[in-house]
C-alpha cells in the first residue's frame, strides 16, 4: 500500500512539472529549497550567474527568484559548502543539496577525554573514518587498518580464521612485557579493542602515538592509544543500513615438495644409510635376493615411479573453498531530543582446513538524550559472541600433511594412505614415526573457544555554566572464555592417555571504570583557552578453572557428561585482581590560531606495585605553529597550511603480571602412598618489592603541509623514544633458589619517521582518482640491559633462540652460520677404501671426527676453539646473530578512483627488510624418519649413494662425480643421520628475507544512480566485488612472510606451521533506505 | 577566615582520598600465599615443607649423571649432550643445570621452613612443637642430602643457609666442599635427634625422612666427605693446583667414617630394616608402590603432577610404542661387560640387566650384547600402565637396606684397617641373598684391608647397579679413571671375544613368546647358547622347530641396532672425554656463572 501511494505522489509530481514548463513565459521564476540532504540551510547564497541578480534562503531553506531565460545559471554558495552551479532549463523547481565541504584541518579527532580538531592538534594522531573500512570486506578492523596507518605495524599471525593479530605502535616500548597499545572503546578501556569492536559499527579510529597524545593516559600509554569510537544515532529520519558481503577463498600457495619419484629414491637411499633396507624393499619393491636389486634399484624406480602423480597431501587437507558469509544491519532514528542506534552484525568463516573456523553475532545499541538544556545523558551496550573452531597454529596438522608418504608404493593406494592411518605398520619400522593421517587426526579432535563480551555505559554532561562542563562516565565490562578440546580417541595421543579425553578451561573477568572530567573552554579576544581536569579509577577481576579429563570409555557426550572420565587429569583455578587510581589534567592554549599549547599531566596509581612504588607521574608538553596563518605566508598560494609540532613528554607502562612484588607460594604436590598431597611452594621467579613502572620518553617533531588548495597533502614526523626501567625477566644465580626475578633494567630507543600522502589527483564531476601513500621508518635499539656488567640475554622460541643485546635492534635472530656441507676434498682416501676427515678442518666439539662423511653439516667456527688435537671446533660459543626480524620500513598505498557510479580501490601493504625464520624449513626439510617426505630443495642433496651401484660409496672421487654441487655454500645435505641435527640447530639456512609487497585487494563496486534508485525507495545500494590476498611480491619460500609465531616483540617472524593464508573474492552489497 | 576554612577541609579529603586509594590499591594475590602467610598454621607449613621433596632429585641425576660408569652407557650419538655427558666431553655448555637449580630450589624451601619453622616453635601447643620438630627435622634433613647431592658433583659451590630473604645479595661464591660437608653432617645430625623412626608410625611410608633415612643419608655423606674428590686451590684456581685427593685433616678423616659407622649401626640396631628374601622383589615392589623393610627413602611418583622422573620410560628396557605396556624407550643401558662382571648364579644380573626388548606385538625378543637394558625399573612388572607412558607411578629408591650394611661394612674396614666381624657379616648378608643363600657360591668374604674394600667396590657395582650412585663412588673411592679405562678395555675384548671373553655366547637361540599380563613374571628370556659360529643349516633347523636364532653381536636389536665390532663408532665414543684428575668433578655450566657474578673466575681451572 505504501509503495502505491509513492508512485502516486510521483506521477502526480510528473505531471505537475510537465505542466508548468508549458505554461511558462520567457522570463522564469524558480523556487526551490536547499538542504544539506536532511536538514534546510538557512542564508545561502542565490545567484544568476554573471549578474548582480540574487537572493538567500529562508529559514527553512526556501527560495524564489526570476531569471532571464531557461539559459540561465543559477549559482549556490554557502560557507561549510561546495557551490553548486545548475542550468535552470525548462525547470521552474529547482531543489538543491549541498554537499559539506571536506577540508582535512576541520575534521574532528578524538583526543582522550576529548575531541579537537585536527588543525588544532599538536601532537602525532592519526585517524581512520568509518567510511574508509566500511569499504574493505574483513572480518576485523585491525585488518582493514593494515598498512594504512603510518607508525602503526598490524600483523595477523597467521591465515587462520580468527587469527591472533598484533598490533604494534611506533616499534612497541617494552621488552618483555606488553607492548600492545591501550584501546579506550568509547572512553573505556577495552583489550583487543580492534578485534573485539565490529568494523561495521566503528565510526572512526584515532591512533596517539607520540607522548604529548598519550600522557593523558599516563601509565598506560607509552605502547599507543588507540581510541575506537562507535557510532551513534544520527539526527534526521530513520534510516537502516544494510551490508553483505559472501567470499570464497582458497589456499593462495602451497610448498613445493619432493615428485613421486624423487621421494622414492630418497627414501631408497636413506634407508640403505639406516640399513634398513629390506623395509624399504618391502613397501617400495623389488627382490632383494634378486641379483640386480641394488644395481638395477635406480632404473626400477625410474620405471615404476617416474611421471607418476604424488599425492598432494596439501590439496587433501586444505586444499577445498572455504565460504565467509558476513551481514550487518544498522538503524539508527531520532526524535526531537533523543537519537538511537542499533546495529546487529553476523560474521560466518569457514576455514580451509576442515574443523576450523569462526563464528561471531554482535549486537550494539546506543542511545543519546537531552534531558535539559543543559543535562545530555548517553548510553551504549554491546554484546558479543564468538565461536572459534580450531584456529590457532597448525601444528601437528601441517607437519602431518607435508612429511605424509606422497605414495604407498607397492604396499599401499593412494586411497588406502588418505583414507586410513599406517602409523602402527611404519612404527614398527621405526618407532619414532610420529606422522598420522592429518584429516583422521583432524576429524579426531575438536577444538573450540567461545568468546562472549558484554559492555554497558552510561554517561552525562552537565553544562554547569556556558563554558563548563562536568561529565561522569561508568562503564561494565564482562568477558567470558571458554576453551574446549576434545579428542575422540582415535589420535596416538588418545591412545597413550588411555582413550578418549579432553579439556575445559573457562575463564571469566570482569572490570569497571569510573570517569568524572570537568572541562572549562573559553575564549576572549585572540586567545582560546580549554582546561580539563579529571579522576578514573579501573579495576579488574579475573577468575580461570582448567580441567582435563581422562580416560572416558568411549566417545559417548565428550566433555558434556565428564562425569564419565575415568580420571581427572589436571584441575587448576586462580583468581587475580588489579586496580588503578588516576588524577590527570590538560591544559590547551590556542593563539590567534597561530600558536597552539598543549600541557598534560596524570597521576596513576597501580595495584601492581608494592606500596611505595605504586604511584607514578607523567607530564608532557607539545607546542604547534600554524605557519600558514601568518601575514607573510599569504602571497604563498601555492602552500594553503603549514604547520610545525614539536612535543615532549613521557608515559608508563604496568602491562604486567599481578602480584610481581611477591613471592608466590603456589599449590603444587607431592606423592605419598600412592596419592597426590598438595603441597605448597613458590614458583621459580623471586618476588621484588622494589618494582618500578616502565617508562618512556618521547620526543615528536612533526609537519603538516597542505598545497595547492589541500590537493596535495603531506604528514612527516620524527620521533624519538627512550623506553626505560624496562622491566624484564632477569636471570638471579639459582644457587638461590629461584630462576628469575623481575627487574627494571632494560632501555630501549625506537626511533623513526612517518610520511604520510594524501593526493586529489583528479578531481572533477565525473572522474576522482586520490592516492593515500604512508611509509614508516622505525629503528629499535637496545640501549642497556642486566646493569652494567652482562649486556645482553637469549629468548628461546622454539628450534631458535633470539638475542637482545645492547646496541642491536630487537627481534634478532642467534645461531649457527651454515658453512656447507663437507667437501669430498676435506677427506683423504685412505689405502683401505675408507675415507678419513683431514686435520685442520672443523668439526663439532666432542663429535668423534670417524663419523663424519662427505655431505654432512658444517657450520662457521667463529670462536677459534680447537680440539685436544689442535682442530678447530664449533660450539655454542660459535653462535651468532644471524638475521633480524626487525623491518626496515613497512607502509600502504591505496588508489582509489570514482567514475561517474563506479569505485576502483587498489591497496598494497609492503614491508622491508624484515628476515623470517622459517621454521616448516627446519622441520621438513629433514632427513627425520623413513618414509616421511621432504621439501623440493632435498631433491639436490648431496647424495652417497652411487646409482650405478645402488649402494653407499666411499670412493672419494666418485661421489665428487656425483655432487658436482659440494662447493655451493647453500649445498643441500646428504641423508646421512648425523644431518638430523640440522633439524634442530638455528641455523642461518633457514633465514629468510621476508619482504613483501602485497596486492592486497581490488575492489570493485558501483553505487546505482539515485534516479534508479529512488524509485526502489532506496537512499542507497552499492554493489562491489573484491580479491582479497590477489599477489605477494616475495622471495620468502614459505606460504606467507607476513607471519609470526606470538605475539612478543622479542620473537617475532618465526613461521611454526601458521596456517596459510588464504586468496579469496568477495562480493558484497550496501544498502541503506 | 572562610576560605581557609574551605581550604584546609579540602585539603584533608583529599589527603583520605589518596589514604583511602592507598588501601584500596592493596591487592594481594587471592589464590596464592607468601611466605608470611604460609607459616601461619603447622598445616600450611607442612604443605611446604612437603613441597622440599620434588626439588630433591633430578631426571639428569640418574640420566646425563648416572652414565658413564662400569654399568652404565648412552646409546645416542655422539653429538648427543647426553652422550657427550656420558663419555666426559664435558663443554661449559653442555653441563646439565636443571639438578643444580631444582636442588638449590629444595634447599631454599627448606632454608625458609627452618627460619619460620623454628620461629614458630615458640608459643606453641606442646602437641605443634612434636610436629613442628618433626618438620624441623625433615628440612634439615633435605637440606643436607640436597647438598650433598650438588657437591658430589660441582664440589665447592655457594653454600646458602639462609633464605634469599635475608641475604643482602643474589649472588655468591665457591665455598669449600668440606665446609659444607661439614655443614650437612651437622645438619643430618639435627635430623636424627628430631625424626622419629619410620615403625614409630608417625610416618607411615618412607616417602618422607625418618631417622632410619636421615641416618642412611648421614652416613653417605660421611664416606663421601671421607673420601677422594677433585680439589684445586679456591684462592688461584692453577690449574696446576688440581688433584684427586681427600680432604687433609686425616683426624676428620678418622671421625667421619665413624660417624658412618655408627650412623649404619643406628639403623641396623634398630632392626626395623632387613633385606627382602628374593632380589627380583626389591623392584617388583617399586614398581607397584608396595613398601617393604628394605626400602628406606623413596621419592614418591603418582599420578599426574607428581611424576616427572620418568623412571622406567628413561631408564626401563625397551618397549615398543604399539605393545601392550606402551612405549618405554631407553637411551641409556646397561654397557655389555656389566653383564659379564656378575658371577655365575648371583640372581642379580637377569634383574638388574634386561635381557629382552617387547616387540609391537609383545613378543619378548631378545638382546644382542650391545642392547642389553636397565631391568630394575621394568615396565612389564608393574601392575597397569600408569598416567601416561613416561608418568608410570614408579617411586625412585634413595636408599636401600643393602646400601647401609656395604656402607657399613665399608666404614668399618676404613675405621680399623681391616674389616670387622660385623664388616664380614654385613657384606656376606648382602652376598647371600644375591644368591639365593648357597653358601657355596658366595664364597670366602677377604678379611684383608683392600682385599675386604675392592670386594666392597664389586659389591656395590653389582648390588646398586643404575641407582645413581657409582660414577661418584669410584670418584671417592680416587679410582674413577682406571676402572673406566678397564671397562672400556671389557668392551673392547668382548668384541674382538678375547681376554676373560674367549667363551662368550656367539648365537643364542630362543622361542619367542609374547607377553600376555601386567606384572609379567617373567625376569629373563632363556636361551640356548652357542660359542662357535652356527651354519646356514644349524640356523635353519632350529628356526624350524620355532626358535629364533640371534647373532649376540649383531645389530638385530630393537632398543640399540648397533653391531657389535671393535671398529663401532659407538665403541670408539665410549669415555672418549676421560682424562685423570680433570673429569671427575663438573665445570660449572657457563649459564651459572653469567647470572652469578660471584662466580665470575671460579670456573673448574682445567676448563
Amino acid at each position: 500500500m505504501k509503495k502505491n501511494h509513492a508512485v502516486v505522489r510521483s506521477i502526480t509530481l510528473l505531471i505537475l512539472l510537465f505542466g508548468i514548463s508549458i505554461y511558462a513565459s520567457s522570463q522564469i521564476n524558480v523556487t526551490g529549497k536547499v538542504t544539506d540532504g536532511t536538514d534546510p540551510i538557512p542564508g545561502v547564497t542565490i545567484l544568476e550567474e554573471g549578474t548582480m541578480n540574487g537572493t538567500l534562503t529562508d529559514i527553512n531553506g526556501k527560495y524564489s527568484i526570476t531569471v532571464a531565460s531557461k539559459e540561465a545559471k543559477i549559482v549556490f554558495s554557502s560557507i561549510g559548502f561546495d557551490s553548486q552551479t545548475v542550468l535552470v532549463g525548462s525547470n521552474t523547481t529547482i531543489n538543491i543539496t549541498l554537499k559539506e565541504e571536506i577540508s582535512e584541518l576541520d575534521e574532528v579527532v578524538v583526543i582522550g577525554y576529548g575531541t579537537s580538531k585536527k588543525r588544532d592538534l599538536t601532537g602525532a594522531v592519526s585517524s581512520v573514518k568509518g567510511g574508509e573500512l566500511a569499504t574493505v570486506p574483513v572480518t576485523t578492523a585491525a585488518q582493514a587498518i593494515t598498512g594504512k596507518i603510518a607508525g602503526v605495524n598490524v600483523v595477523t599471525q597467521s591465515g587462520a580464521p580468527g587469527a591472533d593479530i598484533n598490533v604494534v605502535v611506533r616499534g612497541g616500548t617494552s621488552i618483555t612485557q606488553g607492548s600492545s597499545p591501550l584501546y579506550i572503546v568509547d572512553g573505556f578501556q577495552m583489550d583487543d579493542g580492534l578485534k573485539n569492536i565490529d568494523i561495521n559499527d566503528i565510526e572512526s579510529i584515532d591512533v596517539m602515538k607520540d607522548a604529548s597524545a598519550t600522557a593523558i593516559y599516563g601509565a598506560r600509554g607509552s605502547n599507543g592509544v588507540i581510541i575506537i569510537t562507535t557510532k551513534s544515532g544520527k539526527k534526521g529520519k530513520t534510516e537502516v543500513n544494510y551490508n553483505a558481503y559472501f567470499s570464497f577463498e582458497k589456499l593462495g600457495s602451497k610448498l613445493d615438495l619432493l615428485n613421486t619419484q624423487e621421494y622414492v629414491e630418497y627414501q631408497y637411499e636413506f634407508q640403505t644409510l639406516n640399513g634398513q633396507i629390506n623395509s624399504w624393499a618391502n613397501i617400495y619393491g623389488g627382490d632383494l635376493n634378486s641379483s640386480d636389486f641394488y644395481t638395477g634399484a635406480y632404473d626400477r624406480i625410474e620405471q615404476q615411479y617416474g611421471g607418476v602423480a604424488p599425492i598432494d597431501w596439501q590439496d587433501v587437507v586444505f586444499g577445498g573453498t572455504a565460504t565467509l558469509t558476513n551481514h550487518n544491519v544498522n538503524i539508527t532514528g531520532s526524535s526531537d531530543k533523543t537519537q538511537y542506534m542499533l546495529s546487529y552484525n553476523y560474521t560466518g568463516q569457514e576455514g580451509l582446513l576442515d574443523k576450523s573456523g569462526y563464528n561471531r553475532n554482535s549486537l550494539r545499541a546506543k542511545l543519546n538524550h537531552e534531558l535539559n538544556d543543559r543535562i545530555r545523558l548517553s548510553f551504549g551496550t554491546s554484546f558479543m559472541g564468538t565461536e572459534l573452531d580450531g584456529g590457532g597454529s597448525l601444528g601437528g596438522t601441517l607437519k602431518m600433511s607435508i612429511l605424509q608418504p606422497v605414495t604407498g608404493g607397492a604396499r599401499y593406494t593412494n586411497d588406502e594412505l588418505i583414507n586410513s592411518d599406517i602409523s602402527n605398520e611404519m612404527q614398527d619400522i621405526d618407532s619414532q614415526y610420529d606422522i598420522y593421517n592429518p584429516l583422521i587426526m583432524n576429524d579426531a579432535v575438536t577444538k573450540e573457544k567461545y568468546t562472549r563480551l558484554f559492555t554497558v555505559n552510561t554517561a552525562f554532561d552537565v553544562d554547569l555554566t556556558d563554558d563548563l562542563t562536568f561529565r561522569t562516565a561508568g562503564s561494565y565490562l564482562w568477558q567470558q572464555v571458554r576453551n574446549d578440546y576434545w579428542d575422540d580417541g582415535r589420535t596416538k595421543e588418545a591412545q597413550n592417555n588411555g582413550g578418549p579425553f579432553g579439556s575445559r578451561d573457562n575463564s571469566e573477568k570482569f572490570t569497571w571504570q569510573v570517569t568524572n572530567t570537568l572541562n572549562w573552554a573559553h575564549e576572549f579576544n585572540a586567545h582560546k583557552v580549554n582546561v580539563l581536569i579529571g579522576q578514573e579509577t579501573y579495576y579488574s577481576e579475573s577468575m580461570n578453572l582448567n580441567n582435563t579429563y581422562y580416560e572416558f570409555p568411549d566417545n559417548n557426550f565428550g566433555l558434556s557428561d565428564v562425569s564419565m572420565a575415568g580420571q581427572v587429569f589436571s584441575y587448576k583455578s586462580g583468581k587475580s585482581t588489579n586496580g588503578i587510581v588516576s588524577v590527570f589534567g590538560r591544559l590547551n592554549y590556542n593563539l590567534n590560531e597561530k600558536y597552539l599549547l598543549t600541557g598534560t599531566i596524570r597521576g596513576d596509581g597501580s595495584s601492581k606495585f608494592s606500596k611505595g612504588n605504586q604511584w607514578g607521574y607523567f607530564p608532557s608538553v607539545s607546542g604547534a605553529w600554524r605557519a600558514s596563518e601568518e601575514p607573510f605566508m599569504d602571497n604563498l598560494s601555492l602552500i594553503n597550511n603549514l604547520k610545525f609540532r614539536v612535543g615532549y613528554g613521557t608515559t608508563g607502562n604496568c602491562d604486567i603480571s599481578n602480584n610481581m612484588y611477591a613471592t608466590d607460594y603456589q599449590s603444587g604436590y607431592y606423592a605419598i602412598d600412592k596419592k597426590q598431597v598438595s603441597t605448597l611452594k613458590p614458583g621459580n621467579t623471586v618476588g621484588n618489592p622494589d618494582l618500578q613502572w616502565e617508562t618512556t620518553k618521547s620526543t615528536n617533531v612533526g609537519l603538516d603541509v597542505s598545497f595547492f588548495d589541500s590537493r596535495i597533502n603531506l604528514t612527516s614526523e620524527f620521533y624519538n623514544n627512550v623506553s626505560d626501567n624496562l622491566l624484564i625477566k632477569n636471570s638471579i644465580p639459582t644457587s638461590t633458589g629461584y630462576s628469575y626475578q623481575f627487574q627494571n633494567i632494560g632501555s630501549i630507543r625506537n626511533r623513526g619517521f612517518e610520511f604520510v600522502l594524501n593526493t586529489y589527483n583528479v578531481r572533477n564531476n565525473k572522474f576522482t582518482w586520490t592516492t593515500d601513500f604512508n611509509i614508516s621508518f622505525n629503528k629499535s635499539k637496545v640501549l642497556n640491559i642486566y646493569g652494567e656488567d652482562d649486556d645482553y640475554f637469549i629468548q628461546n622460541y622454539g628450534r631458535i633462540d633470539f638475542i637482545v643485546e645492547k646496541g642491536q635492534p630487537l627481534g634478532q635472530f642467534y645461531g649457527y652460520e651454515y658453512d656447507g656441507v663437507y667437501t669430498t676434498d676435506d677427506f683423504n682416501q685412505n689405502a683401505d677404501g675408507t675415507y678419513s676427515l683431514k686435520d685442520g678442518v672443523a668439526s663439532l666439539k666432542g663429535k668423534v671426527r670417524s663419523s663424519i662423511k662427505p655431505g654432512d653439516v658444517k657450520y662457521i667456527t667463529k670462536e677459534g676453539n680447537t680440539d685436544d688435537d689442535g682442530n678447530p671446533v664449533w660450539s655454542t660459543d660459535d653462535r651468532r646473530i644471524i638475521g633480524s626480524a626487525e623491518p626496515d620500513f613497512t607502509g600502504g598505498l591505496v588508489n582509489t578512483f570514482t567514475y561517474k557510479g563506479f569505485d576502483l580501490g587498489i591497496f598494497m601493504s609492503f614491508s622491508y627488510g624484515n628476515e623470517v625464520f622459517n621454521m616448516n624449513s627446519q622441520r621438513f626439510i629433514g632427513p627425520y624418519l623413513p618414509n616421511q617426505t621432504s621439501m623440493k630443495v632435498m631433491a639436490d642433496r648431496f647424495v652417497l649413494v652411487d646409482p650405478t651401484t645402488g649402494q653407499e660409496t666411499n670412493d672419494l672421487q666418485r661421489l665428487a662425480a656425483l655432487n658436482p654441487q659440494q662447493y655451493n655454500k647453500d649445498a643441500m645435505w646428504s641423508l646421512h643421520s648425523d644431518n638430523k641435527i640440522a633439524i634442530t640447530d638455528a641455523l642461518d639456512y633457514y633465514i629468510e628475507d621476508g619482504s613483501f609487497l602485497r596486492l592486497s585487494t581490488i575492489t570493485l563496486g558501483y553505487t546505482l544512480p539515485s534516479h534508479i534508485i529512488k524509485r526502489m525507495h532506496v537512499n542507497k545500494l552499492r554493489f562491489y566485488c573484491t580479491l582479497n590476498n590477489i599477489h605477494t611480491f616475495t622471495n620468502y619460500s614459505g606460504y606467507d612472510p607476513e607471519v609470526s609465531a606470538t605475539s612478543s616483540l622479542l620473537t617475532r617472524g618465526v613461521d611454526n606451521s601458521a596456517y596459510p593464508r588464504a586468496k579469496s573474492v568477495v562480493v558484497g552489497l550496501n544498502l541503506t533506505f | 577566615m572562610k576560605m581557609n576554612k574551605v581550604y584546609i577541609l579540602g585539603l584533608a579529603l583529599l589527603s583520605l582520598l589518596f589514604s583511602s586509594c592507598e588501601d584500596w590499591l592493596d591487592m594481594p594475590s587471592e589464590s596464592k600465599y607468601d611466605s608470611s602467610s604460609v607459616f601461619e598454621s603447622v598445616g600450611r607449613a607442612e604443605m611446604a615443607v612437603m613441597a622440599c621433596y620434588t626439588n630433591t632429585f633430578n631426571r639428569e641425576l640418574y640420566y646425563q649423571l648416572g652414565m658413564g660408569t662400569d654399568e652404565c652407557m648412552s646409546t645416542e650419538g655422539d653429538t648427543n649432550s647426553k652422550n657427550q655427558m656420558a663419555n666426559y666431553v664435558y663443554t661449559t655448555s653442555n653441563i646439565p643445570t636443571s639438578t643444580y637449580n631444582a636442588l638449590y630450589a629444595g634447599i631454599e624451601y627448606a632454608n625458609v621452613c627452618i627460619k619460620k619453622l623454628t620461629a614458630m616453635k615458640t608459643g606453641s601447643s606442646e602437641a605443634d612443637q612434636q610436629k613442628i620438630d618433626y618438620l624441623l627435622g625433615e628440612s634439615y634433613a633435605v637440606r643436607g642430602m640436597n647438598y650433598l647431592n650438588i657437591v658430589r658433583f660441582f664440589g665447592d659451590v655457594p653454600y646458602p643457609t639462609k633464605p634469599v630473604e635475608d641475604m643482602d645479595t643474589f649472588t655468591s661464591s665457591r665455598v669449600p666442599r668440606d665446609t659444607i660437608y661439614d655443614g650437612i653432617i651437622k645438619d643430618l645430625q639435627a635430623a636424627t635427634e628430631l625424626l622419629p623412626w619410620l615403625d614409630e608410625g608417625v610416618y607411615t611410608t618412607p616417602e618422607r625422612f625418618t631417622k632410619n633415612a636421615a641416618y642412611g643419608i648421614l652416613a653417605r655423606t660421611a664416606l663421601y666427605a671421607a673420601g677422594y674428590s677433585l680439589r684445586f686451590d679456591l684462592n688461584t684456581y692453577d690449574p696446576a693446583s688440581v688433584r684427586l685427593a681427600q680432604r687433609e685433616d686425616q683426624n676428620r678423616i678418622a671421625e667421619l667414617y665413624q660417624i658412618a659407622s655408627n650412623a649404619c649401626y643406628q639403623i641396623i640396631q634398630h632392626g626395623q630394616n632387613h633385606l627382602v628374601e628374593n632380589y627380583e622383589d626389591v623392584f617388583r615392589d617399586l614398581m607397584n608402590g608396595r613398601y617393604n623393610d628394605e626400602s628406606i627413602l623413596e621419592l614418591g611418583q603418582y599420578g599426574a603432577n607428581v611424576n616427572d622422573y620418568s623412571i622406567g620410560y628413561t631408564n626401563g628396557i625397551y618397549a615398543h610404542p604399539n605393545c601392550m605396556y606402551q612405549k618405554a624407550k631407553p637411551a641409556m643401558q646397561a654397557i655389555p661387560s656389566y653383564y659379564f662382571d656378575f658371577e655365575e648364579g648371583d640372581v642379580r644380573r637377569d634383574v638388574t640387566i634386561c635381557n629382552y626388548d617387547i616387540s609391537s606385538d609383545n613378543i619378548r625378543k631378545l638382546s644382542t650384547f650391545s642392547g642389553l637394558t636397565i631391568g630394575k625399573f621394568r615396565v612389564d612388572w608393574t601392575s597397569e600402565l600408569g598416567v601416561k607412558v613416561n608418568k608410570r607411578d614408579i617411586n625412585w629408591p634413595v636408599l636401600r637396606y643393602s646400601d647401609v650394611l656395604l656402607m657399613y661394612a665399608e666404614a668399618e674396614n676404613e675405621i680399623n684397617g681391616a674389616p670387622s666381624n660385623e664388616a664380614v657379616e654385613a657384606l656376606k648378608e648382602v652376598r647371600m641373598r644375591a644368591f639365593n643363600n648357597d653358601e657355596a657360591k658366595v664364597g670366602t668374604i677377604p678379611t684383608a684391608y683392600s682385599n675386604f674394600k675392592d670386594a666392597i667396590i664389586k659389591e656395590r657395582k653389582l648390588e646398586l647397579g643404575f641407582e645413581t650412585l657409582r660414577r661418584t663412588d669410584l670418584i671417592r673411592w680416587g679410582i674413577h679413571y682406571e676402572t673406566l679405562t678397564g671397562a672400556k678395555q671389557k668392551v673392547i675384548d668382548i668384541a674382538n671375544h678375547t681376554g676373560n671373553y674367549t667363551n662368550v655366547d656367539l648365537y643364542r637361540a630362543y622361542l619367542p613368546v609374547a607377553a600376555t599380563d601386567f606384572e609379567d613374571a617373567l625376569v629373563a628370556v632363556d636361551y640356548i647358547s652357542y660359542k662357535t659360529e652356527l651354519s646356514e643349516t644349524e640356523i635353519a633347523d632350529l628356526e624350524a622347530q620355532g626358535y629364533v636364532v640371534l647373532d649376540m653381536f649383531s645389530a638385530d636389536d630393537l632398543s640399540n641396532g648397533k653391531a657389535y665390532t671393535p671398529d663401532q663408532v659407538w665403541i670408539e665414543s665410549l669415555f672418549r672425554g676421560l682424562e685423570k684428575e680433570k673429569v671427575e668433578l663438573l665445570p660449572l655450566n657457563q649459564k651459572m656463572i653469567d647470572v652469578n657474578p660471584g662466580l665470575e673466575g671460579q670456573q673448574h681451572p682445567l676448563y
